[in-house]
């Protein structure tokens, strides 16, 4: 006779604030863009795009741990992004599947754009994710300078892999940062 | 007239006999445990249960937060038996020498637990089989080796997507669906399991036979 008992629990949570380079924490980052990157230590892992038709290609992979059945991504904005044209647009993958494209449309003037505030994604199979989200409103006290977090609900999968691209090929204020600034996984 | 199945051997029928270590083992019953650690990664590793005597009973857990595969008395391949990160398999009325595992990559712990009696015992499962089916949406089917005996059978979907399996050399969508991660666990003589994605899908199915 063989019993088998799936798993109960939900494991523990981890965190990483990309204040500092994780390499040794178990992660890799690789650049596959033209923009580039750098660690921030108050605001985390900042994705820098330049004006003249800059594209960040990020993948940030925990090289140690799959990613299991729960992530938490959090954002920072602090640079204008006002006036480019076409806007950039946010995208966000697990495992190579597009999960999510925000476009992070600027205002007319200000500093502020519409942010990510809330994205619940549901995935049922790696190429079936489910999700919603919540475009701000643009006003002075949202956009620029403020934190934007989402969780993604693996539904008893898994990911290795995160990659975050940010498209910003036209001519604007220039440049524009972006921040991971904490992700939690379990 | 009374009919003597061997000691460990089921299923039973009417007439036959249960043993006391049978019978004890549903109850939970033994002698002593022993208990093990393996520390698991991409290179097979085993632990070696040979040194412990009259083995009836094993709980093989996964410990950590990386799936793995494992194998009995083999070396551990990465197209072994899925064993998701938390979860547990028990298995009664067996005797193997040693339980080896390996993860795709990232490390993990199995936690073993043996529990044995005070004397050999006949009729104890010391054979194992392992098959590997690769589902699409057109059935595929895998046999043991072995077409006589009843097993102990394991399937685990390791996914990405749900599958259907059934028991014989056809699988439709219409038979036991098993989501990504999920698993099955029967006493059949059925020597063929087929299985069957929906449509532009595909799953991997490990199937543990132990007899």
């Amino acid at each position: 006779m063989i019993t088998y008992k799936p798993s109960a629990r939900l494991g523990t949570l981890n965190e990483e604030d990309f204040t500092s380079d994780p390499t040794a924490r178990g992660w890799s980052i690789t650049n596959n863009g033209t923009g580039s990157y750098a660690f921030n230590g108050t605001y985390g892992l900042q994705i820098i795009s330049t004006t003249a038709g800059p594209v960040t290609d990020l993948t940030i992979e925990n090289t140690t741990t799959k990613l299991q059945q729960y992530l938490s991504l959090k954002f920072y904005n602090v640079t204008a992004t006002r006036s480019f044209s076409p806007v950039p647009v946010l995208k966000i993958y697990l495992d190579d599947v597009e999960v999510i494209s925000v476009s992070l449309s600027s205002a007319s003037s200000g500093n502020d754009f519409y942010g990510l505030v809330n994205i619940n994604l549901f995935k049922n199979t790696p190429t079936d994710y489910k999700y919603n989200y919540i475009i701000a409103q643009t006003s002075n006290s949202i956009g620029n300078n403020n934190y934007y977090s989402g969780t993604v609900n693996l539904n008893k999968n898994s990911v290795s892999k995160i990659k975050i691209t940010v498209t910003s090929n036209g001519a604007g204020y220039s440049p524009q940062y972006l921040y991971i600034t904490n992700l939690k996984w379990v | 007239m009374i009919i003597t199945a061997a000691e460990g051997a089921f299923p039973k029928i009417d007439g036959d006999k249960f043993y006391a270590s049978e019978i004890n083992s549903f109850f939970g019953s033994y002698a002593d445990v022993k208990t093990f650690n393996l520390a698991v990664t991409n290179s097979t590793s085993t632990v070696d249960l040979s040194g412990t005597d009259y083995k009836y009973t094993m709980i093989i857990r996964n410990i950590g937060y990386v799936d793995c595969f494992f194998d009995l008395d083999n070396s551990c391949a990465t197209t072994c038996q899925f064993l998701p990160a938390g979860a547990e398999v028990t298995l009664n009325n067996c005797s193997f020498q040693n339980v080896s595992a390996i993860t795709t990559s990232g490390t993990t712990t199995l936690s073993i637990a043996v529990f044995t009696g005070y004397a050999d015992k006949i009729g104890y499962k010391t054979n194992k089989e392992i098959l590997i089916l690769s589902a699409t949406q057109a059935s595929s089917e895998d046999s043991f080796t072995d077409t006589t005996l009843f097993k102990d059978i394991l399937i685990t979907n390791e996914g990405p997507y749900e599958v259907y399996i059934a028991f014989g050399a056809t699988a439709a969508t219409t038979d036991f669906r098993l989501e990504p991660r999920e698993s099955l666990v029967v006493n059949t003589v059925k020597y063929q399991i087929a299985a069957i994605c929906n449509t532009g899908e595909t799953a991997t199915v490990s199937i543990l036979g132990v007899y």
